[in-house]
């Protein structure tokens, strides 16, 4: 079996390794076939919402025709059931009953809610968060709507010997209870074995609740049953839709929370996308660089190919929503930050995202730019996970691990000296994205690169590479070198770009640990120039700073009202 | 599919906002006639022989809103002449009607106290309506000049409805007790 090597474009006139990639297998496609990796809703999942679905239906018909038949018939079902739990009352059993009444109370709701809010905060799982929010004000407004519409009486023909508050349906505390449990189980417990054993845990005091109320005779069973409903099927369909465990998984392993798990039917659909797709056999697979990837969940896939059956290593990335989302917020703070600078628009999808990224690593390639060869990218779930597949860089290291040589440093600078003609800019120089192998630079990551960047953004990548190059040698040297491709205005004036800002941050820690001023020592070498302003303005950056604040201001004065109204406050 | 939670936050606002629209505050209003609405109040305070209702709102009054529990039942009153709230009206199984002055009841079976706590710059005070079992405390504060044509307006918005009377609907409706 033979293993074949690939060697990046622009660093070689030959390409071995593309021609061992088949783009397209041949096999049957028949129509109305269901992708890998299909959007999936449970077994259970649709369980939950076909009761949500026949409870809303009942209660509409039931409820809306106040005076009916069917609506007395309930009361009168209730009302027996009720006659008989009260016929079991004790005086041993009542007080046990009353002090399980407060599982229900708002007291506990609160430090239920809270409890899970600063959890979501300290774990930084803002979709989380935003999704409970979400649904705690919806599920909330819906009860207290609902009541009011209904506006059922407590139950008759019982004494009722336990506290209550408005009317009776839907039961507002098991509702509440319910929601804030669920929150718990779909935010802070991880999805599989552990969520099931929750369930179980979670049921318990829901059930002794509903229990308490029967007993005390404040509810009817038919409120317990429609609240417990809807204070958990509503959340669990919902937390399932919006922040399902494949794309947003709860780990408390060490790691970015942005990675997906390539496991189970993921990873199942990762390789039959990649057979179907690319004709690449997936042989094993693990992710690897997740600490220096924030946007996607890097891959090292070994898979084989070809009729010869060869074997080969090669790289992916794993793009999802999640990510996207992640580009747009990095695009509109961009837009805010930099203004008319930056001006650039959001990736409308995550295919687009993707074809956009196998397209500028052809553009770059074409431009004879040392860029890793894209094998194309497969469909894992329509416009929302793709995979895109590269070249791996076998024995290449991180230019922070490698010797930084006058070699290096010269293969560095002409890199950007050619992106600079071609019209192209990286924007995420750092040393995690530049890598070097027999002393060559190779540039990684060019999700965020563009064609016809600014000139400031270009002289930004400069300065960039510049400081990556000054870390593994001195400002002396790589501004020595640099001469040699830019003239003295040339390097001036992209230091005078810099900021902080400008800088990405992994760039920016390694600068703060290397102690050196190595940005300070390289403007006082280059020839004086005045700092170049970043702030230009345009109304696309005044529109959307405005906006954002205006919507930061709404959001804060909307919370207080909201997390009162979800009885949080 | 894909498409599936995208839309779920639209619909689930539209519905709400459906629900929203079907349940304004007026629709918890406590009218002087027999039914839940009503009832319930008389479930707050089992021992009230009358619960406070709705007569007929005056022009310039409107619903606010109604807040019922087990002990205790209050709605409030707008007007838009005295404000937000200008009027609330709370059941409850006693009040202290020390310091009130005696005044002419309107209803039978009932004794009326009223007790003042100023005169400007807003006209603001109490009034009690004592009967068998509970109490009704009307409190207000109303604009000066126009109190007058207020103070009286609130009291021919609200009355009280006999407990007996629900009682006897519910029986017919249900066929089952309000008290046990």
């Amino acid at each position: 079996m033979a293993t074949t090597q690939g060697a990046a474009r622009g660093e070689a006139t030959t390409l071995p390794g593309l021609a061992v990639v088949s783009r397209t297998g041949r096999r049957r496609r028949p129509s109305g076939e269901a992708p890998p990796l299909p959007h999936p809703i449970s077994a259970s999942g649709w369980a939950y919402l076909a009761v949500a679905t026949a409870v809303l239906a009942a209660w509409v018909l039931l409820y809306l025709g106040f005076g009916s038949a069917p609506f007395e018939a309930l009361v009168r079902a209730d009302v027996a059931v009720l006659q008989r739990i009260e016929a079991l009352r004790t005086d041993a059993l009542t007080p046990v009953m009353l002090d399980l009444h407060a599982l229900g109370s708002e007291w506990t709701v609160r430090g239920l809610r809270w409890a899970t809010l600063v959890a979501l905060l300290a774990l930084r799982r803002f979709r989380h968060l935003a999704v409970f929010l979400g649904i705690t004000l919806v599920v909330t407004a819906l009860t207290a709507t609902s009541s009011l519409v209904v506006g059922r009486l407590r139950p008759l023909e019982v004494e009722i010997i336990g506290g209550w508050e408005g009317y009776s349906h839907p039961s507002v505390p098991v509702v509440a209870l319910g929601l804030s449990l669920m929150g718990i189980l779909y935010t802070l417990v991880p999805g599989g074995t552990w969520r099931n054993r929750a369930k179980w845990a979670a049921g318990v005091p829901i059930v002794a609740l509903i229990a308490a109320r029967l007993y005390l005779g404040v509810d009817h069973p038919s409120d317990a049953f429609v609240a417990a409903v809807i204070g958990m099927a509503i959340p669990v369909v919902a937390f399932r839709l919006l922040t399902p465990s494949e794309t947003f998984p709860i780990s408390y392993r060490r790691g970015r929370t942005a990675h997906l798990d390539v496991g189970g039917r993921r990873g199942e659909a990762i390789a039959l996308a990649l057979y179907q797709q690319l004709d690449l056999t997936l042989l094993d697979m693990r992710p690897v660089g997740l600490e220096g990837s924030a946007g996607s969940t890097p891959l090292l896939l070994k898979v084989r190919h070809g009729p010869e059956a060869v074997e080969s290593e090669v790289f992916a990335k794993l793009y999802a929503r999640s990510h996207l989302r992640s580009d747009r917020w990095y695009k509109l703070g961009r837009a805010i930050l930099y203004g008319r600078l930056e001006d650039e628009g959001t990736f409308s999808s995550v295919r687009r995202l993707v074809e956009y990224e196998d397209y500028l690593l052809r553009v770059m390639g074409d431009a004879g730019l040392p860029v890793p060869l894209s094998y194309g990218f497969v469909e894992i779930t329509p416009e929302r996970e793709y995979l895109i597949v590269t070249e791996f860089l076998a024995g290449a290291t991180q230019l922070d691990e490698a010797e930084v040589d006058d070699g290096v440093i010269d293969n560095a600078l002409e890199v950007v000296r050619r992106m600079w003609d071609a019209g192209l800019a990286h924007r995420d120089l750092k040393p995690a994205n530049v890598m070097v192998r027999d002393g060559k630079v190779l540039l990684i990551d060019v999700a965020f690169a563009t064609v016809r960047p600014t000139p400031w953004r270009q002289a930004v990548d400069l300065t960039n590479m510049m400081l990556t190059l000054a870390l593994g040698s001195s400002a002396e040297k790589v501004y020595e070198r640099a001469r040699r491709l830019f003239e003295p205005e040339e390097i001036a004036e992209a230091l005078a770009a810099s900021r902080s800002v400008t800088i990405p941050s992994d760039l920016r820690r390694r600068l703060r640990e290397d102690g050196r001023d190595l940005l300070g020592q390289l403007c006082a070498l280059a020839p004086r120039r005045p700092p170049i302003s970043i702030q230009l303005w345009s109304i696309r950056r005044i529109a959307l700073t405005l906006a954002v604040a205006a919507s930061v201001a709404a959001a804060v004065g909307l919370l207080a009202f909201n997390l009162r109204t979800a009885g949080l406050l | 599919m894909s498409t599936a939670p995208r839309r779920f936050g639209p619909l689930a606002v539209l519905a709400l906002a459906v629900l929203g629209a079907c349940a304004g505050p007026d629709t918890a209003i406590p009218e002087c006639q027999a039914g839940g609405r009503l009832a319930i109040l008389a479930q707050a305070v089992p021992s009230a022989s009358m619960v406070p209702c709705v007569r007929e709102m005056p022009v310039g009054w409107s619903f606010s809103a109604l807040d019922v529990e087990s002990g205790r039942a209050r709605f409030w009153l707008d007007s838009d002449r005295a404000g937000v709230r200008a009027l609330e009206v709370e059941l409850a199984a006693a009040c202290d009607t020390g310091g009130a002055s005696s005044v002419e009841p309107e209803e039978d079976r009932t004794r009326r106290f009223q007790r003042l706590a100023s005169l400007t710059p807003r006209f603001a005070g109490a009034t009690y309506d004592v009967f068998e079992g509970g109490c009704v405390t009307y409190r207000y504060e109303l604009t000066e000049g126009a109190h007058i044509a207020l103070h009286s307006e609130l009291h021919e918005a609200v009355s009280l409805f006999p407990r007996q009377t629900l009682a006897a609907e519910l029986q017919d409706d249900l066929g089952l007790r309000l008290d046990p």
